[in-house]
């Protein structure tokens, strides 16, 4: 099975705000971005499991204009307070890129 | 806006100080636009900036500013920034003031300049407190009257109405204070007449300089945009690079809980309507922008908190013996740390350390879903906060010295910690977080002129 790492063109990571993150996870092909979109794999439970969140706090969009899908969840920590360990949130999406895609 | 030209056309730079291509700003300048502007500061990087005043890249910045204030005025162009030396704060504007003041005598440079301050009196926010007009943007602390005291200060995020204001004044120069991204573009294309919509998304598209373009940051290339009655275009400046309609519409995705809707103090720049269409010459065509104007008027506001003073050092350990066992030899470290403290009189109370463990989960901590490292080496970095720069000092050197003498199960070696080249801890001045991160409702439409003077300056 396809990873999204083997599918997706970028996947940019960043804050929105001190207190919340996202991904812009974009393909160069749209028929790649709706595989990924309608398969479902990108869904709040997965996301929530993989960075210990409840599924309430994660939200997921598409974005055709871009080939995007967005996620959002907040930070456990505010940017830049003593605990932060990435201020910008710049490397905090390795977790998704094994995720599998039918 | 002249007749014979149905377009007012304005350059952007992505930030200044973070380097831009000269020959990519030299071929925008050919394309004649009106407006040269950039957004000048972010809060993405933390608190440090507005707390201390300190600008980021100061040297860089002067150059840069130079290039682009000399090209701008030497076509006519009006040039703008805002967010202005990082933070936006008071010290921040004027140590960018003095910078610009300093090109123009050099230069013999002569206009009408206008300085937005954003930096917000605190009597006022107390009395907004007082009427339950300020609401926290997340897990802050409670705004009080002593926490807006203790702020070290607290910025308002302008809206284009202080932009508005200083074009109305003929300001050729504008530096802005701490400013809503697309506000430092909207403002030109407004006074102009184009359409909110158009004017506001095409603004939020150029915030980003070099963002809207492919392939991209590494090219050091400007974002170039025209506004038009009913559409934009979008290009960028420099030879071999351009626009896609996924790599202009991917802007409004960045930073932002929805990639339709952007919130700006007098409304929501709303794009699900839009078109994106490639047209000539690596040129993108943007249609169906809309701008919603809120019901009332809302500023945010940002504040940092002193914290402490920071310093730090770092070592590292090759011992594949001490692998398994890092966490509980590194809780051992800060007991011995902490007694070999107090003997020399440094107490618990006076300073914080945390252990930031290079090669396990230094960049993700507690999410880091490697539990097991399979490193052969791990950095740490010793991370200390003290209630002085002294007590700081200390406690992250007796950390790293004591972490040398921790013995760990099995231990053979007798010294744990490798060091690069002789080092103690490096003091790191002050530490500031967001105390402040809150948005403030006005009572009337125009109450934004009590909060955000706008300074005319003739240079």
């Amino acid at each position: 099975m396809d990873r999204l790492r083997d599918i997706a063109n970028s996947i940019r990571g960043t804050n929105n705000g001190a207190t919340r993150r996202s991904f812009d996870i974009m393909f160069d092909r749209t028929e790649d971005f709706q595989r990924v979109w309608s398969s479902g794999a990108i869904n709040p439970e997965l996301i929530a499991e993989l960075y210990k969140l409840s599924a309430e706090d994660v939200s997921i969009y598409d974005y055709p204009p871009a080939n995007a899908i967005k996620i959002v969840m907040p930070r456990k920590v505010v940017s830049g307070s003593p605990d932060d360990t990435d201020v910008d949130g710049k490397q905090q999406h390795a977790p998704l890129l094994d995720i599998p895609i039918p | 806006m002249a007749e014979e030209d149905e377009e007012l056309r304005m350059m952007a730079v992505g930030s200044i100080g973070a380097g831009f291509s000269y020959r990519a700003f030299q071929r925008g300048l050919s394309w004649n636009p009106h407006v040269v502007a950039s957004d000048a500061g972010s809060s993405d990087h933390g608190a440090a900036h507005l707390g201390s005043g300190e600008v980021r890249s100061q040297g860089p910045m002067k150059r840069q500013l130079d290039t682009l204030i000399s090209g701008a005025r030497g076509i006519g162009a009006k040039f703008i920034i805002g967010s202005a030396g990082t933070a936006g704060g008071e010290r921040n504007l004027q140590a960018v003031r003095k910078l610009v003041e300093e090109i123009a005598r050099e230069r013999d440079l002569h206009f009408r300049m206008a300085l937005l301050h954003a930096e917000m009196d605190k009597n006022y926010l107390k009395k907004k407190l007082a009427a339950d007009k300020i609401v926290s943007l997340g897990p802050f602390p409670v705004l009080t009257d002593e926490a807006i005291d203790a702020s070290t200060p607290i910025v308002g995020m302008m809206g284009v109405e202080p932009f508005l204001k200083a074009l109305d004044a003929g300001a050729d120069v504008i530096l802005g204070g701490r400013a809503t991204d697309p506000a430092i573009f909207a403002g030109p294309p407004l006074a102009a007449g184009i359409p909110a919509g158009v004017a506001w998304h095409a603004a939020r598209t150029m915030d980003k300089g070099v963002m809207m373009t492919v392939p991209g940051e590494e090219t050091g290339s400007l974002g170039f945009m025209q506004f038009r009655m009913d559409h934009f275009i979008a290009s960028s400046t420099k030879e071999g690079t351009y626009c896609t309609p996924r790599s202009v519409a991917a802007v409004t995705l960045y930073e932002n809980d929805s990639p339709y809707h952007t919130i700006v103090p007098s409304g929501v720049i709303d794009t699900s309507g839009c078109v994106y269409e490639a047209v000539d010459d690596g040129k993108v065509k943007v249609t169906g922008s809309q701008f919603i104007t809120a019901p009332k008027y809302t500023v945010k506001l940002e504040g940092s908190r002193f914290l402490g003073y920071r310093a730090i050092t770092f070592f590292a350990v090759r011992d594949p013996m001490i692998m398994p066992y890092v966490d509980e030899w590194l809780a051992k470290v800060k007991v011995n740390a902490e007694r070999n403290l107090h003997l020399q009189g440094v107490e618990p109370d006076e300073y914080t350390v945390r252990f930031r463990v290079y090669g396990k989960n230094g960049v993700m901590g507690e999410d880091e879903p490697v539990t097991q490292t399979q490193s052969h080496e791990l950095g740490i970095l010793v991370d200390a906060i003290g209630k002085t720069q002294s007590a700081a000092n200390e406690a992250a050197a007796r950390h790293k010295a004591l972490a040398g003498h921790t013995k760990f199960p099995g231990q053979l070696n007798h010294n744990n910690a490798s060091e690069p080249f002789p080092m103690g801890a490096l003091p790191m001045g002050p530490v500031y977080d967001w105390g402040v991160w809150h948005i403030v409702e006005m009572d009337t439409w125009s109450e934004w002129e009590d909060i955000f003077d706008v300074e005319i300056v003739d240079v």
